[in-house]
């Protein structure tokens, strides 16, 4: 199913942020890790990824370094930060505040 | 056809990061993402072509992207920030320039003339080494940082300054080495005095035997003096030498050698030497400092 990307628009500092909770990854692999997750119906346009996380990193909210994949490639990893953690937190409870209303109002 | 696809996006897509590093950074972190993509569905079973528009297209749109990226990377702050830090880069690419282009006080070339040689009134002591270079007569000689020369010369000038011999050492002492090199002294002893300032070229006068004692010293009235190579004489600071060292007051005792501290303050960056000079110049020891390839400490 299509999701309507203003819809997605004011999730994705959440989205990304959850991504990294399960560990440290690279931009690519965050996409795929956010196709999985969603069974693809959150297809991110996957440069505006990058904005995000220099924004994130510029809030220190993740830190970004470099490493070597298990295939030997040099990739900028990120992974969260303790304040990562605690927006990751503030957010996701905002969201289910924000979701569970909208559920009660759409479907009464 | 696909790396130059990627390299002109990501090209289009940094083209307003304004600091080149970041956009350097940003475009090989976008180039990456995109050969990621592109390997996946090459493993697939997909055809290099269609790969490589598949893998850009998912990109998005360059100049949206441009568009949020240089929201991120050129506000005020960061500005601000990159500012600061080329501003510091400067002064530290200012700075070895400075260290670098200023002379080093490394090295001194030392021109010493014996202009008398033996004279039998005299009393002579004689130090080993100098014998011979004493005996070639006109010796140069480059040292390091930290110099010791010996010249000898005997006789008696006009002024009747009898002078019997010296060791004549050469200090920078604005290095703050000041451990001084007398033919092995007692460092039990200590260090002569450090003058109360570093300004000029400290020259560190050792008298070498023991059985020399002050009042038979002289380093000539009027006769001793130091001058440069436009004739500017200089002035002693600290210990006063155009007077004979009569007692142990006047000069400092390491060891059995006694020494006599000049600093010559203030000596001009654009001095090529100085020369010291006793006695005449018929009877006489000249010492001749090369400064150029020193630093002059003014």
């Amino acid at each position: 199913m299509a999701i309507d990307q203003k819809m997605m628009a004011g999730s994705t500092t959440l989205l990304v942020l959850s991504l990294l909770r399960g560990g440290e990854k690279y931009g690519y692999e965050m996409i795929l890790e956010l196709a999985r997750r969603s069974d693809n119906t959150f297809q991110l346009r996957e440069g505006t990824l990058y904005p995000i996380l220099h924004k994130l990193e510029q809030d220190r909210m993740v830190e970004a370094f470099d490493r070597e994949t298990d295939t030997g490639k040099k990739r900028r990893y990120y992974r969260l930060t303790r304040k990562g953690e605690a927006l990751l937190t503030e957010k996701a409870a905002e969201w289910q505040t924000f979701s569970s209303k909208v559920n009660a109002i759409v479907f009464g | 056809m696909g790396e130059k696809n990627i390299q002109s996006w990501a090209a289009e897509a940094c083209r307003r990061i304004e600091f080149f590093p970041d956009r350097k950074a940003m475009e090989r972190e976008l180039t990456d993402h995109f050969a990621d993509h592109r390997d996946a569905l090459l493993e697939s079973g997909m055809n290099a072509a269609d790969a490589e528009e598949l893998a850009l297209r998912a990109l998005g749109d360059a100049e949206e992207v441009g568009e949020q990226l240089a929201q991120v990377y050129n506000t005020v702050w960061t500005r601000l920030w990159r500012f600061s830090r080329g501003a510091l880069f400067l002064l530290v690419i200012l700075f070895v320039l400075f260290r670098v282009l200023t002379p080093p006080f490394s090295a001194y070339k030392i021109r010493y003339f014996d202009l008398d040689f033996l004279d039998d009134s005299a009393q002579m002591y004689y130090d080993r080494d100098a014998y011979e270079a004493y005996n070639e007569g006109f010796t140069e000689e480059t040292i390091g940082k930290r110099l010791t020369l010996t010249n000898w010369t005997a006789g008696k000038s006009d002024a009747a300054a009898d002078y019997m011999g010296f060791h004549w050492t050469v200090k920078n002492w604005a290095r703050m080495d000041y451990t001084m090199e007398c033919n092995d002294l007692d460092p039990n002893d200590g260090p002569p005095p450090v003058p109360d300032s570093y300004e000029g070229v400290v020259l560190l006068l050792c008298l070498r035997d023991s059985a020399l004692y002050p009042g038979s010293v002289h380093f000539g009235n009027s006769d001793f003096h130091v001058v440069d190579d436009r004739g500017t004489q200089y002035q002693f600071a600290g210990r006063d030498l155009a007077s004979p060292c009569w007692s142990m007051g006047e000069c400092g005792r390491v060891w059995n050698r006694y020494y006599i501290q000049l600093t010559l303050r203030s000596v001009d960056e654009d001095v090529e030497w100085i020369e010291l000079r006793a006695g005449s110049d018929e009877n006489g020891l000249r010492l001749r400092i090369d400064l150029m390839e020193g630093e002059v400490f003014g």
